[in-house]
């Protein structure tokens, strides 16, 4: 295992200890007032033109957001199933699994990789997306297909299927980032596969952090930038 | 017995609504209040139906439908020249913005396994012309932002959830001291519930409410700045543009909790 895979797999065992105080809020991150996008997908990553011209990433569509300041009784399900996380998928669309940081955060995940992959041709003013054939399962009903493809991912990425060559400076950074979030998926069916019934506490700083850190021990071109950001988002101070 | 009582169905009673019919082309909306709220000053937005962001026409879900719209002035004060998008990229009615996920057909090219050394090949030619494309829809994209630079979103949301113009409301205030946030979120602008179109009414009617009136959906507009998909960017800036999404810290507001 690579020194990476240890320092993200130890972060995120560690988020899930179990509470030695079930009463105590200390041990119970609670996510609170936040908004909970729940709908990550390739349609509602957009960017705008700054003044400066800069084109900066807007997070939009927020229909099917959340937000903890009016909470709802109807534990529903949301989210494009091509872009769902791996234990959502596994649960399948009739199980309520509480929905986490930690799954939108691997939504994200899966965004790049496609992102990444596809084709576009220009015609006017419109565009056609393509996508390479290994990704079709991921469109269709079959969830644990779906699942399957996924966490082998990384192996295939850019072998099974060719990546455009103005993409192709990313694909190994993208494959390690896949393989990341695959065995962090591992590290947490190893902890229901040993007995775990303990409700997990959603944990979006730990989550970074191990991100964080992950990447820390990676040189892959672009991750440096992206580490700094990170590390601004998780030390700026509270807002309101 | 039914066609006794499909034939006496009017247009409205087809579910026709006359507010948005394409001859009227405009619609008054509430302005979105700093707070959330809907403001009693109503605006006449123009839609134009031709330019389609996004259509997810369905008789079950949301059956979001995006199109481009604008109030009616432009920055200098004068009328949006009707037809202009289409000088260059020719807005007809097979004309979407982006095609939704799931789509798009096969890649075209070979799928045969290839490195990254490969695929980058031979490429230059075809790439010169992928960039010309390129360039001519981006143009073409600016002048219909130009025209249009507002979107309207038409859905049958679940009247349970938050409105949408609320949550983006907040989003946009906490944006105004995080720089996190700030860009990084969509500005809502003007939105309506037409609640006389609630599927409210024939639930009732049917006895099919519960309580929590989970299955109720109204039509909702909401009208936002129009944005561009991040697939038109590429290289660092693609990068950059999905990790700001990623951190925005909106979507991160946990953290602001634990410190």
């Amino acid at each position: 295992m690579r020194f990476g895979s240890v320092l993200h797999v130890g972060v995120f065992c560690a988020v899930l200890r179990p509470s030695t105080n079930k009463v105590s809020s200390g041990h119970y991150r609670l996510w609170i007032n936040g908004i909970h996008h729940g709908d990550i997908s390739l349609n509602n990553l957009m960017y705008s033109v700054s003044p400066a011209g800069k084109a900066e990433g807007v997070l939009n569509d927020y229909d099917l957001a959340s937000w903890d300041k009016f909470p709802t009784t109807n534990g529903d399900r949301t989210g494009t199933v091509p872009f769902m996380a791996l234990e959502l998928l596994r649960g399948g669309l009739e199980q309520r699994i509480p929905r986490l940081y930690r799954h939108d955060a691997e939504s994200f995940v899966w965004v790049l990789a496609y992102l990444i992959a596809i084709t576009i041709e220009y015609k006017g003013h419109s565009v056609k997306i393509s996508r390479p054939p290994y990704f079709n399962p991921w469109f269709r009903d079959d969830f644990r297909f779906n699942c399957m493809l996924k966490r082998s991912l990384d192996k295939n990425y850019g072998r099974e299927f060719r990546i455009p060559g103005y993409h192709s400076l990313y694909l190994t950074t993208v494959r390690k980032l896949i393989t990341h979030w695959v065995e962090l998926d591992n590290a947490f069916l190893d902890l229901k596969a040993a007995g775990s019934t303990e409700l997990e506490t959603d944990d979006p700083k730990g989550i970074l952090e191990g991100l964080i850190k992950w990447i820390g021990a990676d040189s892959q071109k672009g991750f440096a930038k992206v580490q700094t950001l990170l590390l601004e988002v998780i030390e700026a101070p509270k807002v309101m | 017995m039914l066609l006794f009582i499909l034939q006496r169905f009017g247009p409205r009673q087809w579910g026709d609504i006359p507010e948005l019919t394409s001859e009227k082309r405009s619609i008054l909306l509430h302005t979105v209040t700093d707070d959330g709220t809907l403001g009693t000053e109503e605006v006449n937005v123009e839609f134009h139906p031709e330019d389609k962001v996004h259509s997810g026409w369905s008789l079950f879900g949301r059956a979001t439908t995006v199109i481009g719209a604008g109030t009616g002035m432009k920055g200098n004060g004068g009328p949006v020249e009707e037809g202009r998008i289409g000088a260059r990229g020719g807005v007809g009615d097979d004309a979407v913005e982006t095609m939704a996920d799931g789509d798009s057909e096969g890649l075209e090219t070979d799928e045969t396994n290839l490195s990254p050394r490969d695929t980058a090949r031979g490429e230059g030619e075809e790439q010169s012309s992928l960039d010309q494309a390129r360039d001519a829809y981006q143009r073409a994209r600016d002048d219909i932002i130009k025209a249009h630079n507002l979107v309207l979103k038409i859905y049958w949301a679940e009247t349970w959830r938050i409105r949408e113009w609320e949550i983006m409301t907040y989003a946009w205030t906490l944006g105004k001291t995080d720089k996190f946030i700030r860009g990084h979120v969509p500005e809502v602008k003007y939105a309506r519930d037409f609640d006389r179109y609630s599927t409210r009414h024939i639930r009732d009617f049917l006895n099919l409410q519960d309580d929590k009136q989970a299955g109720t959906r109204t039509l909702r507009l909401v009208v936002m700045n129009r944005l561009r998909p991040i697939h038109d960017l590429r290289g660092e800036q693609l990068w950059d543009a999905f990790w700001e999404c990623f951190a925005c810290r909106c979507f991160l507001r946990g953290l602001t909790t634990i410190h």
